[in-house]
């Protein structure tokens, strides 16, 4: 039972200081109080948070060069469901769920690649040869329980072959396309094109907030452009996906204060942003705080909002009795940090969330300060 | 004329024994216990090599100057008991300042070269292995023979005496808990009072020696540029031992920046790069 925390779940719009019960693997209680006597274990987490586990949309944990492995990175993070984002694809997926998601406490999902070979780089993933959407759809509607949708990235050819395909797949199988796009001189396609005509409702673009990827301001007035303004009506999704090269202040910034907010928070997870931004999921969720979004918001988008995207909630992303424990406590740290982006620069915030503990199917698998193992004695 | 001109001046650079720096660390507390160092002073890096320790080094003369007062300056740690078979080695090590790390036993003579492809040439951080079979034949990253195993930590007997060296024998069981990382363990033995020098050469000159590499764990100068910038925080934090027993702890050992063959692969607190406010107009070109 964890005592004391201020519990956050915005599934069942609680907001304040409750205590959490868990039994097996299950969420048990979510009350005002709960008598000690019930609880095998009592951990105090008073002036910390309590949330469900975070999700993080779009990671990398195969096949891409700067893949990582989920649980030392996402679980030290509070992050207990991963997508990895387009690192396999139809060809390489069976490697993928037998060498990685089947041997990971984290929850592990995926994005499937429309390039057969997955993220591997040039030539292969411009090769339109190898983007089947027949044989795509057919891998997800096989691993339907792991597979949640499709991911293109990095086409480096003119025209919407990649984007086209991938939709189609989606089409033959029911899901999401997530597209990471890039914009280059005769690519023969246009981010305003792409959202407004070829992306379906349910779509999601990633890397919102990197305007070499995506124009979401307009350069000369400041403005967010108006036809994202329009995709988003359509119902076209806006994802982080923060990465090494994605999240750029002088953008954001100007994003969120005229409103135009992620739906989902995410890291993009790699080795290289890992390393240069410390861009883990606590992270992101501090740097779009510091731009003047509140801790509830950013656990929304961090939770229900991904559940949803990848018809995982109310299964996912809640604290609700009776779903599976999955949760995470952070630490709202008072001092004095640097949160860094891709320009490369720095913004100095008074405030971070940091993971204190991470519970995973109802097991402690994270804890930073041990506070849920008794103390040792210089007698012992 | 002009030859002469040119000739003085080919004499006179190195004479004057000035040099530009790539990177400066200005103002930092060394600690470099294989040269017996122990105070203030700067050190200078130019591409990949350390090129001069000394106090107050001249801030003209280099590329990029970071202040790192208030910080302890070390020779990249080196951890001498790890296990790459599932954990990638960057993401675990550089974020604590080691810069060199034994793998102990993940690969035989046998999967040696698929070990070097598949782990060692990816990596940052240097990757040296430690295999067991005296019939291997000897290559640059091979360390023959054990080097160092206490296969767990307990508070019990660490608080007794500190060993020759302190690793952390981190593998994918203990990663998250008990946080089997070179902080984790330079922590407990600081909160267990070994002194802060003790653990530096216990993390640099000591496993430089056992594994028969002099040439790393220092800061000498012409030495490569493998460096660690260390803060000791205060405050109340909570260390797990191999048993599971909490530790409760008022200091700790957190790595704020870290540089690796000349380059910074990890800064925490973004010293190297400007505040927003001081970037400049921001343009989307590199």
């Amino acid at each position: 039972m964890l005592r004391g925390g201020h519990v956050i779940d915005p599934a069942n719009s609680v907001d304040r200081v409750m205590d959490v019960g868990v039994t097996g693997n299950r969420i048990a209680a979510v009350a005002a109080h709960i008598a000690d006597a019930q609880a095998r274990k009592l951990v105090d987490v008073s002036g910390l948070i309590v949330v469900p586990g975070l999700i993080d949309l779009h990671a990398h944990v195969f096949g891409y060069e700067g893949s990582l492995s989920p649980d030392d990175t996402a679980l030290a993070a509070g992050t207990t469901t991963i997508v990895d984002a387009g690192g396999s694809g139809w060809r390489t997926f069976d490697e993928f769920r037998r060498s990685v998601i089947a041997r990971s406490a984290t929850r592990v999902l995926a994005l499937l690649n429309i390039v057969g070979a997955g993220m591997v780089g040039e030539p292969y993933e411009s090769n339109v040869d190898d983007m089947d959407p027949a044989a795509t759809a057919a891998a997800i509607l096989k691993n339907r329980d792991v597979i949640v949708g499709i991911k293109t990235a990095h086409f480096a050819k003119p025209g919407w072959s990649a984007i086209d395909r991938s939709v189609e797949a989606g089409r033959r199988a029911s899901v999401f396309v997530m597209v990471d796009d890039k914009i280059f001189t005769n690519s023969q396609r246009t981010t305003e094109e792409e959202l407004l005509k070829h992306l379906r409702p349910g779509d999601i673009h990633t890397h919102m907030y990197n305007d070499r990827q995506m124009e979401l301001i307009d350069r000369f007035t400041g403005q967010v452009q108006p036809w994202m303004i329009e995709a988003r009506k359509r119902g076209v999704l806006f994802d982080v996906g923060h990465g090494g090269g994605s999240f750029l202040w002088p953008v954001a910034a100007r994003a969120v204060q005229q409103g135009f907010l992620p739906d989902t928070i995410s890291t993009d997870l790699h080795s290289s942003s890992i390393l240069m931004q410390q861009s883990d999921m606590p992270n992101v969720m501090s740097k779009m705080m510091l731009l003047g979004m509140s801790l509830a918001d950013v656990v929304l988008r961090s939770t229900v909002n991904p559940a949803r995207e990848i018809g995982r909630y109310p299964e996912i992303g809640t604290l609700g009795t009776g779903k599976i424990a999955d949760i995470a406590v952070l630490e709202n740290q008072g001092g004095v940090f640097a949160f860094k982006d891709a320009w490369p620069a720095k913004k100095l915030g008074a405030h971070r969330l940091d993971c204190v503990m991470t519970i995973r199917d109802g097991k402690v698998v994270y804890d930073r300060d041990g506070r849920s193992f008794p103390a040792w004695t210089v007698t012992q | 004329m002009k030859r002469l001109l040119a000739a003085v001046l080919l004499v006179s650079s190195p004479v004057s024994g000035q040099q530009i720096y790539d990177l400066l660390l200005k103002n930092g507390r060394v600690i470099d216990p294989a040269n017996h160092r122990d105070g203030p002073m700067d050190v200078a890096v130019t591409g990949s090599r350390i090129v001069r320790v000394a106090p107050s080094l001249p801030v003209a003369h280099a590329r990029v100057v970071v202040d790192v007062s208030g910080y302890l300056v070390t020779p990249g740690l080196i951890d001498v008991n790890t296990h790459f078979s599932e954990l990638k080695p960057d993401y675990n090590t550089l974020r604590y300042g080691v810069t060199t790390v034994v793998d102990a036993g993940t690969a035989t003579c046998a999967t040696f070269a698929n070990f070097k492809k598949e782990v060692i040439d990816h990596a940052k951080v240097r990757v040296l292995a430690s295999v067991s079979s005296a019939e291997c034949s000897q290559t640059p990253e091979i360390v023959a023979g054990a080097v160092y195993s206490t296969g767990a930590l307990l508070f019990g007997n660490a608080r007794k005496t500190p060993p020759d060296t302190i690793s952390s024998g981190m593998d994918s069981k203990n990663i998250l808990l008990p946080r089997a990382n070179m902080g984790t363990a330079m922590s407990i033995y600081l909160n267990l009072g070994t002194t802060v020098e003790q653990i530096i050469e216990r993390v640099t000159a000591n496993p430089a020696r056992a594994i028969k590499r002099p040439e790393l764990g220092t800061l000498s100068e012409g030495s490569v540029a493998d460096i660690a910038v260390l803060e000791i925080q205060q405050g109340k934090f909570g260390f797990l031992d191999s048993a599971r027993t909490r530790l409760n702890g008022n200091r700790r050992f957190r790595c704020v920046l870290t540089v690796r063959n000349g380059a910074i692969v990890w800064d925490s607190e973004g010293l190297s790069i400007p505040d927003t406010i001081r970037a400049g107009p921001y343009t989307n070109f590199k």
